[in-house]
């Protein structure tokens, strides 16, 4: 069965860890990390028992590797994660945690975990060939735990690939470190950090997919710019550069071709510069848009649609119209919707452009004047009422698979009237 | 008829007795007046103090008092139906029992309350009546001549009131009082007609007998008795409730703790009391009757009670089983059911099993006390229950005596009887296969080689036992084949003698030392036992400095051989090769005489000594590597550690025995067990015959290049490795084969060797055909170039939809790594220059050291993914 999704926008593997006890820790990988924590948090359904006890709540995401290719990828990370003791992907020789029990099954026992000993696997993992040329970043909330990796990577030898970068984002309104893709940041990022901040959608690559779609759609492939190949519409795999400017479409393979010019080696580079326009590229923003064109129908049908609505302003009806429109809406994509609405209401609230929004932007300003007070509790506290917002919305699609009647009853009929 | 009647009388004793636990609601006389104005008397009366005594006796509640002055009555009642029965009617006892048992039945619901009691109290009077009626008429008469007073009285009453009811109602009430008057009945009825008279007798039986128990006072009563009586029955038409009062006064405090044992205490007063009424009843004008009474109620009573109880106990049976054995266990009859019980205890497997222990313990603890309680009761009433304990006695006893006898001899200490299971052998197997092996001696024998074989499996003795059953039996026809590839050395010579010495000699020590001597070139097992099997006569390097001492012994094809091994460096696998096999060759004719034991001594000798060992330090960080891949071991960085591994490794494979190619080895073991712990070689096997076989296998087979690199690792073992010609194979083969007839294999040999052919076949395949790769990791190594070139030299799909496998690697789609090794397999590896198939295994390894990411088609658990 050929694989038929794109890319996924987001997904990440988490380093969880208690507030409350420190030495509490859970690896998990989500599409969500927002809606994930609430749910470690017990704020919504579908938290992991092993961190469903009151008293080690809150938990909070001290540190996620994000940037996998697909939710496979991500889950075999985890699990090797999780499993460092046994995963076949790091070589006997180089294990570094042993499992020193075994359960009655005669399988090795876990080792209890630790911030240290997963920050530990975690460089290891990242050194491994499984893995280490993923595309993937990696991202710390939280002081400590980040202090913690760079004590690690001192007593390394081996420094991880320079391809992943590693990004620090504290709570403490530090200077957020290279955000590539460039998520728009609002004038609140002050107060807004962390899991709450990361795009969890296609948003930033949303005008690369619109360029991606309109040489597409008008067929001005062209020539492959590396082999000079006439590139026949829908008769292959074309790449397109993804700066504004450039419109230099090319073979998949020349350009992979192209990118391991200096690593013939290798199998899929991680980066490159565009023959074009030279720009530094990255492999998986290449292919990103290129799999949400061949297969993310969908994906790029609401991500321009939003577009649209966003010019009108009626973000929110608009883009649940959207969203209810489409039949095949997963819980996941609605959410991430949900999450970029709010996102733009940010941004739009200081422009005063929340007249539509009624009770809702009320709901939303409440929890953001609360995201100003601590940190750790802007983070849990925030949640709730978005949460609300978020479930309230879900209802309708996730239930009824689009029939009029449930979206009718949904709470966004009057804004739907409205409009 | 008196004898007759005696009888009856007798045996209606202990009738009353068993009735006497029954509510035996016929006693009470009078069922309309009379039981309305009875029942409170009774029950003041009863209340006050007499109740505890009876209800001890047997029930606990008032009615028991009313019931037990009633079963007076009703056993009156009863001699009157046993009249007819007295003429010797099995029929008429049955009937008494029927009787018994009705009367049972009220007193269960009696028990509950009185006045159920009393409304079956009336039909049975009523019956009673009905047919005493006359006899009752003509008994008051009869009395007023003997006790004038009481008779007069009852007389009135009987007439007052009802006649019969009245005159039973005061014959229970005032039972003590009346015995007298029933005394002198006695003799009246006896006199009188038949059926009245049998009643008579009956009741002054039972009357005599609750009087001897209530006390010896009533038979020497008879005067005051009359004269309190008297006034009794006067002030009160019945007279019961001061009777009650009086009775429960009278009766002796043992009666209650009888009356449990109703039945047996009876018969026991009896006894004691009948030659007091004897007495008595002698000096008086009824002594004639009451000592023929009594005398015949001694002996009479015995055999009349037994009888009665069987009766009693068929009848109950038969009609009304559940209503007696209720009774029986909550009255007076518990002691019959003690001796039953035991006896018939039902034993469970487990106390069968645990019997011989578990009865000791009841031996000194639990039987004791149940013994003496017995035997108490039996002091107390010797003859009465006397039968009855005897059984107990019996039954314990002799339970007792046959296990105790018996089994004290079996019974073993749980240490003794440890010891003796250590000492026992243990063969396990399937039945079929224990009974096929003729002789257990040779299942041992079998037993001792493997164990001597495989010191390393020690811990699964009985795995290899089974194999070895298992394909002895199988291959009795191959046995001379393998026996014979066995039986050559490295070389192609055979081994002599010494092998079966050492096969028959298990002793691990020599085995040790004759292992250094001998040859470890061929047989030594390698870790991998799957692939290792392959003995490589190239592997063996012939130890320059024992051919000197060799040549001596060996012929001179042999020793040529050696002197060329002597030239040659120790690396050179080539050499050894080359040589051996034309020696073989030669050596096969020619050298079958020569010592063959001697050679394979010397060359081991010179293989175990140190300096043979190669230098495993003076090596290359990518010869050691090879080396530790020929050992199937994964790649270890240190050169140290490399080196060490070696050469545990190379002495392992010296030291290890013949044996230890065995299949059975091969589950049981894990090859880094083997390295670790080196079990010493018994016997030096000649496995080169064997790698001629293996070949096909490599064919058939389109194993990854790694296992060909392993394999071929593994032949060259310990000096580099070295070219193994196809040609050189084959010739080895066709060697191999053309000896296989002429060696004759030792029986013992063939159970272990059984599951060797297999192995070694793929081996030599293996090895011949990946004979240009030198290690693993290098085959790898190049096949994954291979690999990659196949995937990235694929022409770009044309259709989107459907991409290329590189492009799909390119996108990040997760890879099935069972649909690109198929791609690979079918053509796109050929294509690349590659020629041979690839392992899916190996395909993952590709692809994670390639960063892409891959996933198995079916998962652990046997399913195939859905969604991607």
């Amino acid at each position: 069965m050929p694989l038929d999704r794109p890319i996924p926008a987001f997904y990440c593997c988490y380093l969880l860890r208690s507030t409350v006890r420190h030495a509490r820790v859970y690896v998990g990988s989500t599409p969500n990390p927002v809606r994930r924590l609430d749910q470690h948090n017990g704020i919504t359904k579908g938290g992991a028992a092993r961190t469903n006890r009151d008293t080690l709540r809150p938990w909070e995401m001290t540190c996620i590797v994000t940037g996998f290719p697909s939710h496979i990828a991500a889950l075999q990370f985890e699990w090797a994660w999780q499993n460092p003791h046994i995963t076949l992907h790091i070589p006997p020789e180089s294990r570094i945690q042993h499992a020193t029990q075994k359960k009655r099954s005669g399988h090795l026992k876990r080792p209890q975990h630790t911030v240290s000993s997963l920050l530990s696997n975690l460089h290891l993992l990242l050194r491994v060939p499984s893995f280490s040329r993923w595309p993937l970043d990696v991202r710390f909330f939280n002081e400590d735990v980040h202090k913690a990796w760079l004590k690690w990577t001192k007593a390394v030898s081996e420094p991880i690939a320079d391809s992943v970068p590693i990004i620090t984002d504290f709570p403490s309104a530090e200077p957020r470190g290279p955000e590539r893709g460039g998520s728009p940041k609002s004038k609140r990022s002050k107060t807004e950090h962390g899991i709450s901040m990361l795009d969890v959608d296609y948003t930033k690559d949303k005008d690369y997919v619109k360029k991606g779609k309109e040489v597409v759609d008008f067929e001005r492939e062209g020539a492959c710019t590396i082999c000079q190949r006439e590139l026949e519409h829908d008769a292959g795999i074309y790449t397109i550069c993804p700066s504004p400017g450039c419109e230099a479409v090319t073979h998949m393979t020349c350009l992979s071709t192209s990118f391991l010019k200096n690593d013939p080696d290798s199998l899929i580079p991680i980066n490159g510069t565009c023959p074009t326009c030279r720009t530094e590229l990255r492999w998986i923003d290449v292919v990103k848009e290129l799999s949400l064109r061949m297969r993310g129908q969908k994906e790029v049908e609401k991500l321009l649609k939003v577009k649209r609505a966003r010019k009108g302003k009626t973000v929110a009806s608009l883009s649940t119209i959207v969203s209810d429109i489409e039949d095949d809406e997963d819980d996941v994509e609605m959410e991430r919707e949900i999450a970029q609405e709010i996102k733009r209401l940010q941004e739009f609230n200081p422009t005063g452009a929340q007249i539509d929004m009624g009770d809702r932007w009320h709901d939303f300003e409440d929890s953001d004047d609360t995201d100003a007070g601590s940190v750790t509790s802007a983070a849990s506290q925030s949640k709730p009422n978005r949460k609300r917002k978020e479930s309230r919305s879900e209802s309708a699609p996730s239930k009824a698979v689009i029939l009029d009647a449930v979206i009718e009853d949904s709470d966004w009929d009057d804004a739907l009237v409205l409009d | 008829m008196a004898s007759k009647e005696f009888l009856i009388i007798s045996s209606s004793p202990p009738k009353a007795f068993t009735t006497y636990g029954m509510s035996s609601s016929p006693v009470l006389p009078s069922p309309n007046e009379v039981f309305a104005k009875k029942i409170p008397v009774f029950r003041t009366g009863s209340r006050a103090s007499p109740i505890p005594q009876n209800a001890i006796a047997s029930f606990t509640s008032a009615s028991s008092l009313l019931q037990s002055d009633s079963l007076h009555v009703v056993d009156i009642i009863r001699s009157l139906q046993s009249g007819p029965e007295d003429d010797g009617t099995l029929q008429a006892s049955r009937n008494k029992s029927s009787a018994r048992n009705q009367s049972r039945k009220p007193s269960v619901g009696n028990k509950s309350g009185a006045e159920g009691k009393v409304a079956r109290k009336p039909q049975k009077t009523t019956r009673k009546d009905n047919a005493a009626t006359d006899g009752a008429a003509a008994k008051k008469p009869r009395k007023a001549p003997m006790k004038e007073v009481d008779e007069e009285m009852r007389e009135h009453g009987a007439v007052k009131t009802k006649a019969p009811s009245k005159s039973r109602a005061k014959k229970l009430g005032t039972g003590d009082v009346t015995s007298k008057g029933k005394a002198a009945r006695k003799p009246k009825p006896k006199k009188s007609d038949g059926d009245n008279q049998t009643k008579l007798p009956n009741a002054q039986v039972t009357k005599v007998l609750i009087s001897t128990e209530e006390g010896h006072h009533v038979k020497s009563q008879d005067n005051h008795g009359t004269t309190e009586i008297d006034p009794v029955a006067g002030s009160l038409d019945y007279g019961l409730a001061e009777a009650v009062r009086r009775r429960t006064n009278w009766t002796p405090p043992p009666l209650p703790i009888k009356p449990p044992s109703l039945t047996t205490p009876g018969p026991a007063d009896l006894l004691e009391a009948n030659p007091f009424l004897g007495d008595l009843k002698s000096s008086e004008e009824k002594d004639n009757g009451f000592q023929d009474l009594l005398g015949s109620f001694g002996f009479s009573k015995l055999d009349d009670r037994a009888t009665d109880k069987i009766l009693l106990e068929e009848g109950g049976t038969r009609k009304r089983k559940l209503i007696e054995l209720v009774k029986t266990n909550g009255s007076a009859l518990t002691k019959a059911p003690k001796p039953k019980a035991p006896k018939k205890r039902p034993k469970t497997i487990t106390e069968q099993a645990t019997s011989a222990y578990a009865e000791e313990e009841n031996m000194y603890g639990k039987q004791p006390p149940l013994m003496q309680y017995f035997s108490l009761d039996a002091t107390d009433r010797v003859t009465s229950d006397g039968f009855k304990i005897p059984s107990k006695a019996r039954s314990k006893s002799p339970v007792k005596r046959g296990k105790g006898t018996a089994e004290a001899p079996i019974l073993l200490s749980p240490e003794s009887a440890l010891k003796q299971v250590g000492n026992q052998d243990f063969v396990f197997g399937t039945s079929s296969q224990l009974a096929r092996e003729e002789s257990p001696g040779f299942l041992r024998d079998i037993h001792a080689a493997m164990q001597a074989s495989n010191e390393l499996d020690r811990d699964d003795p009985f795995t290899s036992p089974v194999l070895l059953e298992g394909k002895s039996k199988v291959l009795p026809s191959m046995k001379r084949s393998l026996w014979s590839a066995a039986a050559r050395d490295g070389t192609g010579q055979l081994l002599d003698v010494e092998m079966a010495d050492v096969v028959g000699s298990p002793a691990m020590q020599k085995q040790l030392h004759t292992a250094a001597s001998l040859d470890g070139e061929s047989s030594h097992p390698r870790k991998d036992d799957d692939e290792d099997p392959v003995q490589d006569p190239v592997e063996t390097p012939i130890g320059t400095e024992s051919i000197e001492e060799s040549s001596k012994h060996v012929g001179p094809v042999e020793a040529a051989i050696r002197l060329e091994l002597l030239s040659s460096p120790l690396k050179n696998i080539e050499n050894s090769d080359s040589p051996a096999e034309p020696s073989v060759q030669n050596n096969v004719v020619s050298l079958k005489k020569p010592t063959k034991a001697h050679a394979s001594k010397e060359k081991n000798s010179g293989r175990s000594k140190s300096s043979k060992r190669p230098e495993f330090s003076a090596y290359t960080m990518v010869q050691l590597a090879k080396e530790i891949a020929s050992y199937h071991f994964k790649p270890i960085k240190s050169r140290d550690q490399m080196i060490a591994l070696l050469e545990k490794c190379w002495d392992a494979k010296q030291q290890r025995s013949a044996l230890g190619n065995l299949a059975t080895n091969l589950p049981v073991s894990s090859p880094k067990k083997l390295a670790s712990v080196l079990p010493p070689s018994s016997q030096p096997q000649i496995t080169s015959p064997k790698r001629p076989r293996g070949r096909p296998r490599k064919d058939n087979d389109a194993t990854p290049s790694p296992k060909r690199k392993t394999k071929t690792a593994s032949l060259a073992n310990a000096l580099s490795r070295a070219r193994k010609t196809q040609k050189k194979a084959e010739a080895l083969d066709e060697i191999s084969d053309s000896d296989v007839a002429q060696t004759p294999s030792p029986p013992r040999r063939h159970p272990s060797q059984i599951g060797t052919p297999p192995l070694p076949l793929q081996l030599s395949s293996s090895a011949s055909v990946d004979s240009r790769e030198l290690s693993p990791t290098t085959s790898q190594i190049r096949l994954f170039k291979y690999i990659t070139a196949a995937v990235k030299t694929t022409p770009p799909a044309t259709d989107p939809s459907s991409p290329s496998w590189y492009e799909k690697m390119l996108l990040y789609d997760p890879i099935i790594i069972e649909d690109l090794t198929v791609w690979l397999n079918t053509g796109a590896l050929e294509k690349a220059g590659w020629d041979g198939e690839v392992d899916p295994k190996e395909v993952k390894k590709w692809c994670e050291s390639k960063s892409v990411c891959c996933l198995w088609k079916e998962n652990l658990r046997g399913g195939s993914r859905s969604r991607y």
